[in-house]
């Protein structure tokens, strides 16, 4: 890819970033639920009418749509989120408190789900129709169908309740707490990721290079890695961005079942205690995330791909 | 110095060539003359025990040098295939990785068969290629199969498999996908080899002039059955056969003359 056209993209980020700004505005500034009202009652105070409008009044809320938007668009110009309604600190400063324990996890997971995916999906496309890929099949069905949350619940249970070997829930980053979480993330994962590493190696195996290569006298495991694997994992590439930004956007579901102090963790209660510019906040964090990881694989195709580099 | 008897090959139920036979003798060139789906490929990947799929050999038997190369095990068909064996594709920059430099497949492919240092398989690979007339071969060897003519692919092709100088050289339409000029330079740099080194070659082609011009036997085959064989000249000037006879009258002619 082109410099040109990596500035060009750079440029199309801002334009999305400053549209998906407004709609969260506009979205969180319709929903119901009045944040004045709710920082009272977060903390077991029932305020009287004139309290409440005082603190509506500091908040910015009494303000028409528009200056509202126009006050908080150029604070965040500035690199000012706001503050967050519950927990009374800047939004930039809880979101990146949140953003190290999700990248660790992320990663992890991600590593994790690596190493079980390329393994059993090479065998099963290696071995096609015979029992190792039935079997393999088999469990990648599983695997997709079975909903994360309760494959975590099973991990608690086994792991934490009857064996004693990890804590039940995740309160910090350490290895041990990361484990199941990680888990539980990776094993869904990774049964969608056999499928396709079977599906993109058993595509590469009817290429005429590995004719060519088995003519020359390669090994068929030296075939299978150094030419029939990288060759697969290409179009994986495009993939494995799409699942590191929903990654790194924290996985709700799993960190709230485990308390991991996460990202998704921090969204779900920004939710419940209408927290709006912690919200909008972590919706740009998101959007953004989406579209550097794309534009991250989008350019790594020119280090991976001499065709894509030499234009081809 | 490769036999093939009575061989019959199938796919699943699906029998591609029945009862085969051909005789190679060092140093000869043999020419597999037929239309798409005679089994003309089919019979050379036999005999490097590379058929597609569930491809087998279901009867008779391939020799080379007298032995029966079907019952061979896995190692033994990679010490000779790229060794003894090698074999020359209609496209061959389609058989090297796409995305690999040729050089690094070139000294990987040598150092599979010779327990050389990565530099001397290089100095190797280079001089393979200077003898193939192709320029610049520091440049082919830094280069993508993407980056290269035809015509400059087909010479690394014949390059690599002319490496460990091997006894038979299999060449799968060496020519079909090139230009007429580069057709006409590769096939005689094919017959140069053939000369110097006295490989046999097998050369599987639909072009019976191609066949005729380098061929000491030629085997013409349709639906699996070789239709007729023999000496050059006997099929070319004697054809039994209405369907070689038909094939013959096939090339064309110019001022009257049939240049085959």
């Amino acid at each position: 890819m082109k410099v040109k056209t990596v500035v060009k993209r750079v440029l199309e980020i801002l334009v999305v970033l400053l549209g998906v700004s407004f709609l969260t505005f506009s979205l969180t500034y319709l929903a119901p639920g009045d944040p004045a009202l709710a920082s009272f009652t977060s903390q077991g105070i029932s305020p009287t009418a004139s309290e409440v409008e005082e603190v509506r009044e500091e908040m910015g809320l009494n303000k028409p749509f528009i200056v509202q938007y126009g006050t908080w668009l150029g604070n965040c110009l500035r690199g000012d989120f706001g503050n967050s309604f519950s927990m009374h600190k800047p939004v930039v400063s809880v979101l990146l408190q949140r953003l190290w324990p999700t990248l660790k996890l992320a990663f992890f997971s991600l590593i994790l789900m690596i190493i079980i995916a390329v393994p059993f999906g090479m065998v099963s496309a290696v071995k096609q129709n015979q029992w190792p890929d039935y079997l393999v099949r088999g469990w990648t069905f599983l695997g997709v169908s079975i909903p994360n949350f309760w494959f975590g619940m099973i991990l608690m249970l086994v792991l934490a309740l009857q064996l004693h070997l990890l804590p039940v829930t995740s309160p910090d980053t350490g290895l041990t707490s990361m484990i199941m979480p990680a888990l539980t993330l990776a094993f869904p994962m990774s049964a969608k990721y056999a499928r396709q590493v079977r599906t993109a190696v058993l595509e590469e195996l009817h290429q005429d290079y590995v004719v060519g290569a088995r003519a020359r006298g390669l090994s068929e495991k030296a075939i299978l890695w150094k030419h029939v694997f990288p060759n697969a994992a290409l179009p994986l590439i495009t993939l494995l961005g799409l699942s590191l930004g929903s990654l790194l956007g924290g996985t709700a579901v799993v960190e709230v079942l485990f308390s991991y102090p996460g990202l998704g963790n921090l969204a779900v209660q920004a939710i419940t205690s209408y927290d709006y510019p912690l919200i909008q906040g972590y919706v740009l964090w998101i959007a953004l995330i989406y579209m550097v990881i794309n534009l991250i694989v989008d350019t790594s195709y020119n280090f991976f791909d001499p065709r894509v580099r030499l234009g081809a | 110095m490769l036999e093939f008897k009575d061989v019959t090959i199938q796919y699943g139920q699906n029998v591609i060539v029945r009862k085969f036979n051909m005789k190679v003798e060092s140093g000869e060139i043999v020419s597999i003359v037929g239309e798409s789906g005679s089994g003309k490929t089919t019979v050379i990947r036999a005999a490097l025990g590379l058929l597609p799929g569930d491809g087998r050999v279901s009867a008779g038997d391939i020799l080379l040098n007298g032995q029966s190369v079907l019952s061979n095990s896995r190692e033994e068909w990679l010490k000779l295939r790229g060794d003894k064996m090698a074999m020359i594709f209609q496209d061959s920059g389609a058989m090297i990785n796409p995305i690999k430099k040729i050089g690094d497949q070139y000294v990987e492919y040598i150092q599979v068969h010779d327990k050389m240092d990565k530099q001397a398989a290089y100095n190797r690979a280079v001089e393979m290629l200077s003898n193939m007339r192709l320029p610049d071969p520091d440049r082919v060897m830094n280069s993508y199969a993407f980056e290269l003519s035809g015509g400059m692919k087909q010479r690394v092709g014949i390059a690599m498999a002319m490496t460990f100088n091997p006894e038979l050289l299999l060449a799968d339409e060496p020519t079909s996908a090139l230009d007429v000029t580069t057709q006409a330079q590769i096939v005689r740099q094919m017959m140069e080899i053939n000369k110097k080194y006295h490989q046999s070659i097998i050369c599987v082609t639909h072009n019976l002039g191609l066949a005729a011009y380098m061929s000491d036997q030629i085997i013409v085959m349709r639906n699996g059955f070789i239709v007729e064989s023999g000496d050059r000249d006997a099929i070319l000037n004697h054809p039994q056969n209405l369907y070689t006879k038909n094939l013959l009258s096939a090339v064309p002619t110019m001022g009257g003359e049939r240049y085959v």
